[in-house]
């Protein structure tokens, strides 16, 4: 017989009594394979959704989009695309207001304005299912029923959009409907072109987005389509874009956000580890006995090493396959919970991959966490088992073995987080940051340890003095605690601090802006009429002229544009919204040159009457920093714009840092005074009232007597992002708290491999005379301690990390919420209290040794 | 079979070291059965691990079947007990999670130079159980049974891998009279039948009797030998050497 398989079915049946207890000291593993398998097989399902959708997202096999009407020469292209068979459906998306009839109740809507071809696959589908359909033949629209309960209508009701009204013909059904935050901002309403015209909201300027959707013959690839037609569309500033484009696109922002939680399930799995250390030490504690009897009937250190990495890998095994069925049952929840924040429907299929992804990894972490204390069997002597006192003592040093497993250790992380991060930038990063923490973490464990200790001498009460004391007891417990509860406390104070910021900025903007409400496409005829609207309530009214670049330094924006990275394409090619003004606003700042003197305007800059077809001679501008960037342009620098079609050169005089989030209209190019006042042009206004009803009786007067003019209410958009936050955050701090609840398991294995200590002391000191509330304060104290440090430690990390994240990937304010950070410590210390205590109960009534 | 050759061993405590055995220098004849008795801390137990090579000398060498193993390292050592060496504990330490069949079997599961199918080990463990009386309990767990029971099994254990030599630490201690002499009339049938050497250590001088050969310690030291008979085919004497065991125990 194999003597491997005489040792194998031996470690079996030594094993077959423990099963249950390794099982539960395995347990925090569980947790992380279930965090790891729900995420993967969401984001994997999540990408076949898209694949599976994208055309239908994109609605055709190629689309044409441009944020102006299509010129001729698109047009053109368009139309000899018919002798090939080409199909062609149009359509144009704006915002704008809608109200009910009396103009009572008004809202911003996204208008999404089809022809009858629209769209090529999928459908939109309504409720009743006639509705599209009627579109067309009649001035009707389909609507998102958010938008019936904001304005309190039915089916059958009628809908002033712009100059006409269209009767509500049907809802859209969730699937058609806009997710998240645009649906927030602004709810869809379908309508045919013909109603769009109807409603004269197509005026110069404004802001829409026109696309023609195209259907390829099956002979014609649309990839090689899209390159042919890519130069004359993209010469007309309009884009070309595929399904595999758009299905890129989709997967990208959906993979930001699944590696982020994928970050949450690594953690989870790490901190599993944690707990598996712990859980494996009681284990080992637990045999050590039969060790030592084995090593007297003759097993030798590698027999016995066999034994119980089999055992450990079997339930380590065991483990992984139940938090993968975890996991699945948590993957059947997550689509109802992120039908909200993901624009496509998600089916659930079981992923292989991230099955075995998820049960693989859990094992292997949870094998090489368990190594350590397997590997100190080498210190049990055969000696405890003639001597029932003889003690444990660290006769090898394992040093080799302990720094063979801290790069086994490290070794995985580093490689599982560049796998799933994606890059090993990113992956290396990211596991820079788990490395810091976790030191971080230790070090404040040993601290504490070495703290306690200066303690001894302190006339403390007895049952404090034992409960400090036990921190530093042989092998104390304190580093996993303080590691799994500071990694909880980590993640869920770091989400709440970057939430709470992020909110709070908002509410910072609406406190500091100088209005709350700002009308936009107010075309120049419209002026004097809009200002006796709004009359004293309107604070503030700005020019934007559209231009794009057409040379800087002389050299044509073209030769720019094929020798820059797509990265930074977008600067040259997109179209810059640009105002005129003689000063800053109050959220800039100039950073280099000189804000526009007035001397400089009279004599360099051209007077509005000499703004003609001509080209006029040098202006001034100012440009914000981050754009100056991204096109290279420092000051001094020439930089001609085509302002739709006029010329006009200016010098880079003064370059602005701006802060975007206030609720302003800002500018990436300011022009001197009056240089572009006789330019085609739109004023945005901005005007302040001073209650919610004012805010929607003066947007419902607007909206009456000059329905192309649309408004945002500022309290709308807070409420969309905290909508939004909200949704996301919860979702995430759910899974935040799969990493704090880890921290039970890890702590009751902690404490499990000092049972037999702690249950001899317990007997030793009620002979003494303690009564069981004493033993029960010792343990309070320390468990209390333990959360006490394990939160805060965890908190001032987070509060570094939340720090980092938000001033320099958010650019926004830090403050700390005292309170609120208060009470992820109370957490901390209310799971390290109760499951302390609970798992010691046995400990404080105990009156003779297990 | 086994001799000690001037061993010493001194254990630290704290900053000075404790000398627990001194210069101790016996051997034990193939077949033999002795007894070594001493009052408690008079380092029989230490004598013992340093016999069956649980531990090591700071002077002086063991020598186990013509080999010296006191220099061996820990897993030569097991090597060696796995296969030439058997043992009965005070507490019987079984292992709970295997039942009576298993225990007996494990020192065979952990042998790594025999190639016995697994059925041949059973029935080694069966032939052993229904030795010492224990047929109906094969399946049984520890728990599941008595004190002498659970001795009984133990003994079958110490002796499954044919042992040349089978160290006895007090294995009566834990027992009522009547079972501990079932358990030592066990051991001394063995000892008879398979000319196994055994080492008995017991406090219990009535047990000791029962051996050939009587090696009493007290303080670290041999302090004198009583010789009940010569072991099997020897005949039998009363010599005693030293200083007379009863004055020197109680």
């Amino acid at each position: 017989m194999n003597r491997f398989f005489k040792l194998f079915s031996l470690a079996l049946r030594e094993g077959r009594g423990s099963k249950r207890r390794l099982l539960l000291y395995m347990s925090s593993i569980v947790f992380g394979v279930a965090a790891l398998v729900s995420i993967d097989s969401f984001a994997s399902n999540v990408t076949r959704s898209v694949e599976d959708q994208s055309k239908e997202l994109l609605g055709g096999d190629l689309q044409i989009r441009a944020r102006q009407p299509f010129t001729d020469a698109v047009n053109k292209t368009i139309d000899s695309l018919a002798t090939l068979g080409v199909e062609i459906a149009h359509s144009t998306t704006m915002a704008s207001m809608v109200s009910n009839i009396d103009h009572s109740k008004t809202k911003l809507v996204n208008l999404v304005a089809v022809d009858k071809r629209f769209p090529f696959y999928g459908s939109i589908e309504t409720e009743p299912g006639s509705t599209f359909k009627l579109l067309q033949s009649e001035s009707s629209v389909a609507v998102d029923s958010t938008l019936l309960r904001n304005l309190g209508l039915n089916i059958g009701d009628s809908l002033r959009v712009g100059n006409t009204v269209a009767v509500i013909s049907g809802i859209l059904k969730p699937k058609n409907a806009l997710t998240g935050f645009a649906n927030a901002l602004g709810p869809r309403v379908y309508l045919s072109i013909a109603t769009l015209n109807a409603a004269g909201l197509l005026q110069f300027g404004t802001t829409a987005e026109h696309s023609i959707l195209l259907k390829v013959p099956a002979n014609i690839s649309a990839g090689s389509l899209a390159d042919a037609i890519k130069p004359q569309i993209e010469k007309e500033n309009a884009r070309v874009q595929t399904v595999s484009q758009s299905q890129r696109a989709t997967e990208r922002s959906l993979g930001t956000l699944t590696q982020f939680i994928g970050v949450i399930g690594l953690l989870a799995l790490l901190l599993g580890g944690v707990g598996v250390a712990s859980g494996t030490t009681a284990y080992i504690s637990e045999k050590r006995n039969t060790i030592s009897v084995l090593r007297c009937l003759g097993a030798t250190y590698l027999q016995i090493l066999i034994i119980y990495i089999t055992q450990t890998v079997g339930i380590a095994l065991v483990a992984a396959l139940l938090g993968a069925a975890v996991g699945i049952a948590i993957q059947l929840a997550l689509p109802q919970l992120a039908a909200n924040i993901v624009p496509v429907n998600i089916s659930f299929e079981l992923s292989w991959m991230a099955l075995l992804q998820g049960i693989v990894l859990g094992a292997w972490t949870a094998l090489i966490f368990a190594l350590r204390p397997i590997l100190e069997i080498k210190n049990i002597s055969p000696l405890a088992a003639i001597r029932a006192d003889y003690e444990i003592s660290k006769r090898y040093s394992l040093s080799i073995s302990a720094a063979i497993l801290f790069l086994l250790i490290s070794g995985t992380v580093v490689g599982v987080s560049i796998y799933r991060a994606g890059s090993i930038k990113r992956g290396l990063i990211f596991a820079a940051g788990i490395g810091v923490a976790a030191l971080a973490l230790y070090l404040t464990s040993l601290l504490l340890i070495r703290t306690t200790k200066l303690f001894r001498s302190v006339d403390f009460r007895y049952t404090v003095k034992q409960g400090l004391a036990n921190l530093y007891r042989p092998n104390n417990h304190t580093r996993s605690i303080i590691l799994s509860l500071g990694f909880g406390a980590f993640l869920l104070s770091t989400l709440y601090l970057t939430q709470h910021n992020i909110l709070k900025s908002i509410s910072v903007v609406d406190q500091e802006a100088a209005g709350n409400l700002i009308f936009f496409d107010i075309q120049p005829d419209q002026l004097d009429g809009f200002k006796s609207i709004v009359n004293i309530e309107l604070i503030q009214t700005t020019p934007v002229v559209s231009m794009r670049i057409s040379s800087i330094n002389s050299k044509p924006i073209s030769s720019y544009i094929q020798d820059t990275t797509a990265a930074n394409r977008w600067a040259f090619r997109r179209e810059y919204r640009s105002t005129y003004r003689d000063s800053l606003q109050g959220g800039e700042t100039i950073t280099s040159g000189r804000w526009f003197s007035s001397v400089r305007n009279n004599t360099s800059t051209q007077t509005s009457s000499q703004l003609t077809r001509q080209e006029i001679p040098p202006g001034e501008v100012s440009l914000e920093s981050g754009i100056a960037k991204d096109l290279g342009v420092k000051l001094g620098d020439t930089i001609v714009w085509d302002v739709q079609g006029i010329p006009v050169t200016t010098s880079v005089t003064s370059l602005r840092e701006v802060v975007w989030n206030r609720f302003e209209p800002n500018f990436f190019a300011v022009f001197t005074p009056h240089s572009l006042e006789n330019a085609p042009q739109q004023y945005v206004a901005v005007a302040r009232t001073s209650s919610s009803e004012a805010t929607a009786s003066l947007q419902a007067t607007v909206a009456e007597r000059l329905p192309n003019i649309s408004s945002v209410d500022i309290s709308s958009i807070r409420s969309a992002i905290e909508d939004m936050m909200n949704k996301v955050s919860s979702a995430i701090l759910g899974l935040a708290m799969f990493a704090f609840v880890t921290g039970i398991p890890v702590i009751v294995t902690a404490i499990s491999s000092t049972r037999r200590e702690r249950v001899r002391e317990a007997i030793l000191l009620k002979t003494l005379g303690a009564s069981r509330r004493q033993v029960r304060s010792i343990l309070t104290t320390e468990y209390t301690i333990l959360g006490i440090i394990g939160g805060t430690a965890g908190v001032l990390l987070s509060t570094v990390a939340a720090w980092g994240l938000l001033t320099y990937v958010f650019n926004m304010q830090f403050e700390i919420p005292a309170v609120h950070l208060l009470f992820v410590v109370i957490i901390a210390i209310g799971i390290s209290l109760t499951t302390g205590l609970l798992a010691t109960r046995s400990v404080y009534r105990a009156n003779k040794e297990p | 079979m086994i001799a000690a050759k001037d061993v010493s061993k001194e254990y630290r405590t704290g900053e000075s070291p404790l000398t627990v055995l001194s210069n101790v220098t016996l051997s034990v004849g193939r077949g033999e059965f002795v007894a070594i008795v001493g009052p408690s801390g008079s380092g029989k137990t230490t004598l013992l691990s340093l016999l069956a090579g649980l531990d090591t000398p700071n002077r002086g060498e063991i020598v186990l079947d013509g080999t010296v193993i006191s220099t061996m390292s820990e897993d030569e050592r097991s090597r060696v007990r796995g296969s030439k060496v058997g043992f009965i504990f005070q507490n019987f330490q079984l292992i709970p999670t295997l039942t009576a069949r298993e225990n007996v079997r494990v020192p065979l599961d952990l042998q790594e130079s025999h190639r016995r199918s697994s059925s041949d080990l059973d029935e080694i463990a069966e032939n052993l159980l229904a030795r010492v009386g224990l047929s109906h309990r094969m399946d049984h767990y520890p728990l599941q049974l008595s004190g002498g029971e659970q001795q009984r099994v133990a003994v079958a254990r110490a002796f499954s891998n044919n042992p040349a030599i089978v160290f006895a630490d007090e294995p009566t201690g834990n027992l009522d009279s009547a079972n501990g002499e079932g358990v030592i009339e066990l051991i001394r049938e063995h000892n008879k039948t398979s000319d196994t050497t055994v080492v008995l250590v017991t406090h219990d001088l009535k047990l000791a009797e029962l051996a050939d050969r009587i090696i009493k310690i007290a303080d670290g030291k041999i302090g004198g030998e009583i010789v009940n008979r010569v072991p099997n085919d020897s005949g039998s004497s009363g010599t005693m050497t030293g200083r007379p065991l009863i004055d020197s125990t109680e």
